[in-house]
């Protein structure tokens, strides 16, 4: 099992995101950036696509600068 | 009826959901800006958001993110002014300056940082083009607009000074223009538009801002929390978090939204304020300081009478008939000057969006009566 964290520089780039994400269908969930995980801002969105390839062009297409990150649960 | 003839000052009244949202977010709501990740932060968040992307919309902006909010217009001019970097030395005013902008810039003059100089006007204030095209504009760093005077009234050609600035920046003083008149940022190349948020908009008093076309040109004023980078000591450099420091005005913003999202159209029209600027010029005793082309006049005008003076006037107004109305120097010398009324004054009539043409006739009907009384 994995989990996708999508962390942004800003939290307006988070809002941004969630509702773009989510007019795609794309299951979001606002969570605090986990500890590890070095951020630029204190909400990052949580999904368990795992089609990065979509939300990475949705994203760029609408100019919100993000890092994707994997995190493997065992 | 609507006795309020005041709302250059701050409108009112406001949209009704200003106070039912501001409420609503107050006992419902709750919840800062950004720093956390639950409901009730998202939610405001959100809300504050959508307040930046509506002025961008409203203020004729695709970059949303480079609006950032202050307390105040004051306080978004003097972000500005005392965060541009001043090379040349010499700044560019137009002659009807409130002193929002005349005061910071005095302050930098006085310390030998810039050079002040008026640009060439029409005697209503309007900027002279054709003397302005022979001036070299270049020479400056910045040309300082007041859009809609608060004395007059006086709309500026601002696309055409930003297209004989060129390359140098325009700072336009929306203070009285947004919500008031149409504003095409983009279109007409601004490249400073600052705005307050309790006047035209028709929001709180506390809530303003500024749009900045290239902020990496732009020092910021005050530094401080953002909720990002927070591992550093250094402002964020990317928008809008750059000129965001501290938690910001949530309940202002969030009635700002409510108005902008709920703002009427207005009753009277364009030409109401022209008929009734031009029957008071007519009453014997007043004269009108106003635009000289009914298409550069604005949502609000002064007036001077022969004998009476301004306070006396207002005071009369308000003790006979009720109304409510600004007498004195509107916070803008500079103008006073230029039209001559230093250091009396004038009366100052605004209006609003909720005024009827009844509300406009009782004014003049007194405007009628006191003249023959004083
Ligand atoms: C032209 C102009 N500029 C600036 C201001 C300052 O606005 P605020 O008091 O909201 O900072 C005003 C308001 O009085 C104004 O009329």
């Amino acid at each position: 099992m994995s989990t996708t964290i999508i962390t942004f520089e800003s939290v307006r780039m988070v809002i941004k995101a969630d509702a773009l994400l989510r007019q795609y269908q794309i299951f979001c969930k606002i969570i605090p950036v986990p500890g590890h995980i070095s951020s630029e801002c204190g909400m990052c969105i949580e999904t368990n696509s795992d089609n990065h390839e979509l939300i990475r062009h949705l994203l760029s297409k609408h100019h919100i600068q993000h890092n994707i990150n994997v995190l493997q649960s065992t | 009826m609507n006795r309020y003839f005041d709302n250059a000052s701050t409108s009112f009244p406001k949209p009704p959901q200003v106070a039912s949202e501001i409420s609503r977010y107050l006992t419902e709501i709750g919840g800062t800006y950004g720093r956390s990740a639950y409901w009730r932060v998202y939610e405001t968040t959100r809300m504050v958001e959508a307040c930046r992307d509506r002025l961008a919309l409203l203020l004729g902006t695709g970059k949303p993110e480079n609006i950032s909010f202050c307390v105040n217009a004051t306080a978004a001019i003097n972000t500005i002014l005392k965060g541009i970097r001043l090379k040349k030395k010499k700044i560019f005013i137009s002659p009807l300056e409130h002193n929002a902008v005349m005061r910071p810039l005095t302050m930098l003059q006085k310390s030998g940082q810039v050079i002040l100089e008026v640009l060439p006007a029409h005697p209503d204030g309007s900027i002279n083009l054709e003397k302005l095209s022979q001036i070299n504009l270049t020479e400056a760093d910045l040309i300082v607009i007041n859009h809609q005077s608060n004395v007059s009234g006086v709309i500026q050609p601002i696309a055409d000074i930003t297209k004989y600035a060129q390359e140098v920046p325009v700072l336009v003083d929306g203070s009285q223009s947004a919500g008031f008149l149409p504003i095409k940022i983009d279109e007409w190349g601004i490249d400073y538009f600052v705005f307050t948020g309790h006047k035209g908009l028709l929001g709180p008093t506390g809530t303003g801002g500024f749009f900045v076309r290239n902020p990496e040109n732009l020092q910021t004023l005050l530094e401080g929390g953002t909720g990002s980078s927070s591992d550093s000591f250094e402002m964020p450099d990317f928008m809008p978090d750059k000129f965001q420091a501290g938690t910001p005005n949530i309940v202002g913003i969030i009635g700002l939204l409510a108005a902008i999202d709920n703002h009427p159209e207005s009753i009277i029209a364009h030409v109401d304020i022209i008929n009734l600027k031009n029957e008071i010029s007519r009453i014997d005793g007043y004269q009108v300081v106003c635009a000289h082309h009914s298409d550069h006049q604005g949502t609000l005008f002064s007036l001077v009478h022969q004998t009476a003076t301004a306070s006396q006037i207002a005071g009369e107004l308000f003790n006979k008939f009720g109304i409510e109305v600004r007498s004195g120097l509107h916070c803008a010398p500079a103008a006073h000057r230029f039209y001559g009324t230093f250091p009396e004054g004038t009366v100052r009539l605004s209006f609003s969006p909720y005024h009827t043409l009844n509300d406009l006739n009782y004014l003049l009907s007194a405007l009628k009566n006191l003249t023959n009384h004083i």
